[in-house]
């Protein structure tokens, strides 16, 4: 690695990498400042510092619905992609190469199409089904977008797990599911939970699909920041995307402490 | 270091194995075939092992033992053939139907449980009761010296307690055969050498028919009462050991099982029950032989059974080669001579006791051996 003791090559190296952080980071950053302003415009310096759009944003309805409903989809989709992303991936590890080739295509598709062709593909299926507007159609749509995150975190988890332990299992008794339940899923846990997490939040960020199936009824908070952005162009949006960004944060150290593998 | 390694096991699994005396084979397997992917795994095995008898099956990597253990364990379904327990057929069973206790090369111990719910987990899954399940998993304990340790992890036990885990989990639900594949390859030689002791003294004690599976022909002979060797997935012979070593069939178990000199040349019948082999570089010994016609073959001569001789020995017991000797190497309990006589480089081990032979390299000597320790290989 580069060090102190490389001279100018040294220095150089550190200033094209704090250059590259500051490129990646500032937009963010930003928001912080933004977040503070007292009036009505998004203005950089801030003219004067106050907290006055958090509470707006706790203190709106509307705003409060969306984030309760965002939660809602969020933990359904997550849950939903949970147990089907956990069994889609440890069946996809006992499959064949060929079965699992072609299964995990399928399955990883919803993250290697474009986002804005599922969303058109789900809109032409909920039309005719009524689904558009109800929190239901978003968990379930949310629920396919979310599961591959589910099935590459889990995947990892299994590929760990040496296979005598399951034959082991079964060696002495236990069947298919017992063998799942009692050792398969507690030596996996940590890859479900992460991939539990991200599931979460790939949900509650997701603006695409949430504006074709929003409706009236049912919008999420992301979807009402960008109607935001074209009818009410406030702090507001600052203040929220601080939280959110704070909350992310959170949340994906959380999901890449799970992900770690851990040493047996 | 670890738990007293005396095997103060009580009634712990003492009524598993078969019935003593009960008509056929513990394990009988019949023409088993596994392929994958084009490559003959195992190919066409045929062996049976006697209620109570424990047999190792023998081989470099790559033989297909492992291949037949996975497939006595159910973990991969044969081609062809039959699998045979106590004569019912459970080649085509899974794994938690067959009832045979696994002990897996790297212990497999679920690291996330006691050493006890370890243990205890067979018998769960049986739906034994607690307090029973409790009991007999202390059983188990002592049976494997490791009284006290049902409340660690695996992970907080030395290797060779961790063998010793795995061994109490494969016998406590007192199953019908147990498999070990190569449980332990992975330990010191010394820890490896009383390991073995202690595998065989359970295994007789408790009477379990047992498949052991390894690479090194010691630990096979120290342990079996038959070895089955195997080679590119077929099974070259099967046998006890002394069987093995004395009269092997093929170059390979010769070569596998212990060290060999083997000589090429034809023999020509000499009745009644003897035969001249016409040696390639025209030197003529005699061997046991009831072939009738002449046929190309190998001879095999175990260096021990060579002596360097001063005199000529009785030509009607003996087989005699000229030769000189190459090298002599001092092993401490033998002298190993390399001789070369009859085109080949002979190995000779001399017993390092007064009256044998020390010659030194440059010499001219007579190498002789019994015509019964003379062995043909076809």
């Amino acid at each position: 690695m580069w060090s102190a003791e490389h001279g100018w090559i040294g220095v150089a190296f550190r200033v094209i990498a704090a250059a590259g952080f500051v490129y990646l980071m500032l937009p963010i950053l930003m928001m912080f400042p933004l977040s503070l302003e007292q009036g009505s415009l998004l203005r950089f310096p801030p003219s004067s510092i106050s907290l006055r759009w958090y509470s707006e944003y706790f203190s709106g309805r509307e705003w409060m619905a969306s984030t309760l409903l965002s939660f809602k989809v969020a933990v359904g989709a997550a849950g939903i992609a949970t147990l089907v992303g956990t069994l889609a991936a440890v069946g996809l590890a006992r499959a064949s190469e060929a079965v699992r080739n072609v299964c995990s295509l399928i399955l990883l598709s919803p993250i290697l199409l474009p986002t804005v062709v599922v969303a058109i593909a789900i809109y032409g299926v909920y039309a005719s089904l009524r689904l558009v507007g109800s929190p239901f159609g978003l968990i379930l749509a949310h629920a396919v977008l979310t599961t591959p995150f589910v099935i590459l975190n889990v995947s990892a988890a299994v590929a760990a797990l040496p296979r005598a332990l399951e034959e082991a299992a079964m060696s002495l008794g236990a069947g298919p599911a017992a063998t799942l339940a009692q050792v398969t899923i507690p030596l996996i846990w940590r890859g479900i939970a992460a991939g539990a997490v991200f599931a979460f939040l790939v949900s509650f960020d997701e603006v695409v699909i949430a504006m074709f199936l929003s409706g009236t009824q049912a919008v999420t908070l992301p979807k009402r920041m960008l109607d935001g952005i074209f009818y009410e162009m406030t702090p507001i949006l600052a203040a929220i995307s601080v939280m959110l960004v704070l909350m992310n944060v959170a949340l994906a150290v959380l999901g890449l402490v799970l992900a770690r593998p851990r040493r047996p | 270091m670890e738990a007293p390694d005396r095997l103060s096991g009580r009634r712990a699994c003492s009524d598993s194995g078969s019935a003593a005396g009960a008509a056929g084979p513990a394990l009988e397997v019949r023409n088993l075939v596994k392929r994958f992917e084009g490559i003959t795994a195992v190919d066409d095995v045929w062996f049976a092992v006697p209620a109570g008898a424990f047999m190792s099956l023998l081989g470099p990597s790559g033989s297909g033992k492992t291949t037949v253990l996975r497939l006595l364990g159910g973990f991969e379904l044969p081609d062809r053939g039959s699998i045979m327990v106590d004569g019912s057929e459970i080649s085509r069973l899974p794994p938690y139907r067959r009832d045979i206790g696994v002990v897996f090369q790297r212990y497999a111990l679920f690291p996330h449980i006691t050493v006890a719910e370890n243990i205890g987990f067979a018998l769960k899954q049986r739906r034994v009761p607690k307090p029973a399940r409790r009991q007999r998993v202390e059983e188990a304990l002592d049976m494997v010296g490791l009284p006290g340790y049902g409340e660690r992890h695996p992970g907080q036990l030395s290797g060779g307690q961790q063998q010793r885990v795995a061994l109490a989990r494969a016998l406590v639900f007192k199953p019908r055969i147990l498999v070990m594949d190569e449980p332990l390859a992975a330990l010191d030689k010394r820890l490896r050498e009383r390991m073995q002791q202690e595998i065989r003294q359970l295994q007789k004690r408790l009477r379990i028919t047992t498949v052991y599976v390894t690479h090194d022909q010691t630990e096979a002979f120290v342990m079996s009462d038959l070895v089955a060797v195997m080679n590119h997935g077929k099974l070259e012979q099967i046998g006890p050991p002394r069987t093995l070593y004395e009269k092997p069939q093929t170059e390979f178990v010769a070569a596998f099982v212990g060290d060999s000199n083997l000589f090429r040349g034809s023999i020509v019948p000499s009745p009644p029950a003897e035969g001249e082999m016409l040696l390639n570089d025209g030197s003529i010994v005699h061997c046991p032989w009831q072939g009738s016609a002449p046929e190309s073959a190998t001879l095999l001569v175990r260096p021990e059974k060579l002596r360097i001789d001063r005199a000529e020995p009785d030509s009607r017991r003996f087989n005699t080669l000229r030769g000189r000797v190459l090298d002599a190497i001092f092993l401490g309990d033998s002298i190993e001579y390399i001789v070369s006589a009859a085109g080949h480089e002979v190995i000779v081990r001399e017993p390092n006791r007064a009256g044998a032979a020390h010659v030194r390299p440059g010499a001219d000597v007579l190498l002789s051996w019994a015509i019964e320790d003379t062995v043909v290989l076809r």
